[in-house]
């Protein structure tokens, strides 16, 4: 079940990284329509400054667990990196069960809290062009949930690190 | 509790956690909430809605935009192939001169720094170019790998930089707003590419040996030809230049717009050398991804910490230690920078600018210095930080692609006299403070 589980998460993250990392293109164009609309036809978008703010929010909402999922952030391992691998697993389950999970658990549950008080709001920009803000609220709380499930794939993985030692001896 | 234990505290268990090899961002993050509860009384909703205001924030932050978008056009561009064109020309032009090949790596990186805002693609490219090149001519592993890590990282200090936007980002100072830190870092940018190069031109003149001009039977090139070579390849990148960095410093593009600009310039030279399409684009959007979101995450974390610690008056503490300890000036100053310094051997840029940052401006500012002068001496010094062992990224990264025959010993031993230069640099920016000040306010003047 664990392996299935680490199949679902990784996978999702993988499909959802590859999809967000292409966002940067839209920001691109976006930011380069405003500038010529502006410069060359003096006439500015309404929307290009804040449709470029979302694009980018987005953009690394999401790829905080496709970075975690490859390993991206960083970390000082000048310790870490000299223990045994099973020595590692098991530290990496006693400092992910003791910083990052009673963190980021709250963090994701307050985040939810958070969009759900913008959607019963109907909360919108208070500029010219208005943008809804919930459903970038939402992203953000799917961001963090990601994020969450990534890292509860990296502690089943630690976990078959750990209890690895039977299987091998059945290989 | 005092606010004085709870600083001490704070840190203390900071260090410690950050030595268990956890992620950064996420220790940051988690030491931010434990102290956070213990200071507003275990009101679990108060400190995370709070957290998730925070992270709203970040994700409103127009100014930081430009980060993804300076790093899509690094990528980009390293994928261009305009470098190894550059390269090749100054091979042959300064490859004459004993030390000449260090001194083109010199050249070629500070030109790739004004196009680039990161350092992992220039010492990765860098590395791969010259560093055969280097072995072959003969030169010591210690001076090529110095030349090649230290020339490498001026890509975070010489604009545009990610460094600075977040710096700029961070502080929201009109002194400090991205476009004059932009101005302020491209002659200190320059003092230190000077530096290195003249270290290379007189240690290479007393000692051919570690670094020897190539043999008069490979130089067949007239000198029209190198001309021509030189300018060929040093259009490209010099018209990059000026699109993103004229564009902002005349005030037509924020630096954000700029930025997306650079992503075009890019590919437009992608292209032209026949390197752009669909594969390039998505590789380069998916490196871009991983650095940006690896930087966001630790400004989520940093963000969190350093709430937290301003919160329960941590920095009024650091102050009062430090102003109130009698100390002259120019003491204060060194002490904050021995403190960065330090912290650079072992935390990476990101995270201690985005911790360090909200706490020692506010002092800066109560001893009167130029909010800029400081950013900019902060960011030198962290620049450093990618030379520092036992953990300068930039040493690792050149590690990563190094000939066979360079040992991190011999990284190691190679980046001292780079790493002093650094503080020579730092020193004289302290002592000539017009070399960061003067042009930006010849340029902004209006």
């Amino acid at each position: 079940m664990g392996r299935k589980a680490i199949e679902l998460i990784d996978g999702t993250n993988e499909k959802i990284g590859r999809m967000g990392a292409l966002l940067i293109l839209p920001m691109v164009g976006v930011v380069v329509y405003e500038v010529i609309m502006r410069y060359i036809f003096s006439a500015p978008t309404s929307w290009g400054f804040e449709t470029t703010t979302f694009i980018y929010g987005i953009h690394y909402i999401l790829g905080l667990s496709y970075t975690q999922l490859h390993d991206g952030h960083v970390c000082i391992d000048i310790f870490e990196a000299r223990l045994p691998t099973k020595k590692r697993a098991v530290l990496g389950i006693i400092t992910s069960l003791l910083i990052f999970f009673p963190t980021f658990v709250c963090m994701t549950i307050f985040s939810w809290r958070y969009a759900l008080d913008s959607w019963q709001n109907w909360e919108h920009q208070s500029t010219s062009w208005a943008p809804p803000l919930y459903p970038f609220k939402t992203l953000m709380a799917i961001g963090f949930t990601l994020l969450l499930l990534q890292n509860f794939s990296k502690l089943l993985k630690d976990w078959q690190t750990i209890t690895s030692r039977q299987e091998e001896g059945k290989l | 509790m005092s606010p004085e234990l709870l600083t001490i505290l704070m840190f203390g268990t900071l260090i410690l956690l950050i030595a268990s090899g956890h992620p950064l961002a996420y220790t940051l993050a988690g030491v931010a909430a434990l102290f956070g509860l213990i200071d507003n009384g275990f009101n679990v909703p108060a400190l995370f809605d709070m957290f998730a205001n925070n992270s709203w924030g970040l994700m409103q932050n127009y100014v930081i935009v430009a980060v993804p978008l300076f790093i899509m056009m690094a990528q980009v561009l390293d994928r261009s192939k305009v470098a190894d064109k550059l390269f090749e020309s100054l091979y042959i032009v300064l490859g004459g001169l004993k030390g000449g090949l260090g001194l083109a790596v010199v050249v070629v990186s500070t030109v790739f720094a004004a196009t680039t805002g990161i350092i992992g693609a220039s010492v990765v490219a860098m590395g791969l170019l010259a560093g055969p090149a280097l072995m072959r001519k003969g030169y010591q592993k210690e001076l090529s790998s110095g030349i090649i890590c230290a020339s490498g990282t001026l890509g975070i200090l010489i604009p545009p930089s990610i460094m600075l936007v977040v710096y700029g980002g961070l502080t929201g100072y009109k002194e400090t707003s991205v476009g004059n830190l932009f101005a302020g870092a491209i002659l200190p940018g320059i003092l230190l590419s000077s530096l290195y190069f003249l270290y290379i031109s007189l240690l290479c003149h007393f000692k051919p040996k570690i670094g020897p001009p190539i043999p008069e039977s490979d130089r067949t090139h007239t000198t029209a030809q190198k001309w021509s070579m030189t300018l060929k390849s040093l259009i490209p990148p010099l018209g990059l230049i000026l699109a993103v960095m004229g564009t902002i410093l005349s005030g037509i593009a924020t630096p954000t717009e700029a930025a997306a600009l650079g992503v075009v310039g890019a590919m437009i030279l992608a292209l032209a050398n026949k390197q752009l399409n669909w594969r390039v684009l998505k590789e380069a959007s998916i490196s871009t991804y991983k650095t940006t979101a690896m930087i966001m995450m630790l400004f989520i974390g940093g963000k969190f910490f350093s709430t937290v610690f301003l919160s329960m008056g941590g920095g009024d503490v650091v102050a009062n230690v430090l102003l109130g300890s009698g100390l002259n000036r120019y003491m204060v100053l060194t002490i904050m920078m021995v403190i960065v310094f330090f912290m650079g051997m072992f935390i990476d840029w990101a995270a201690i600018l985005l911790v360090t940052v909200p706490i020692f401006t506010p002092i800066a500012m109560e001893l009167n210095f130029n909010p800029l002068w400081f950013a900019m001496l902060m960011c030198v010094n962290l620049q450093t930080s990618f030379l520092t062992p036992p953990f300068g990224y930039a040493l690792f990264y050149f590690k990563g692609v190094a000939p066979p025959e360079i040992n991190i010993g011999h990284i190691y031993r190679g980046i001292i006299p780079f790493v002093i230069l650094q503080l020579i640099g730092l020193v004289l920016l302290v002592i000539f403070p017009q070399i960061i000040t003067w042009l930006p306010s010849v340029v902004f003047s209006h």
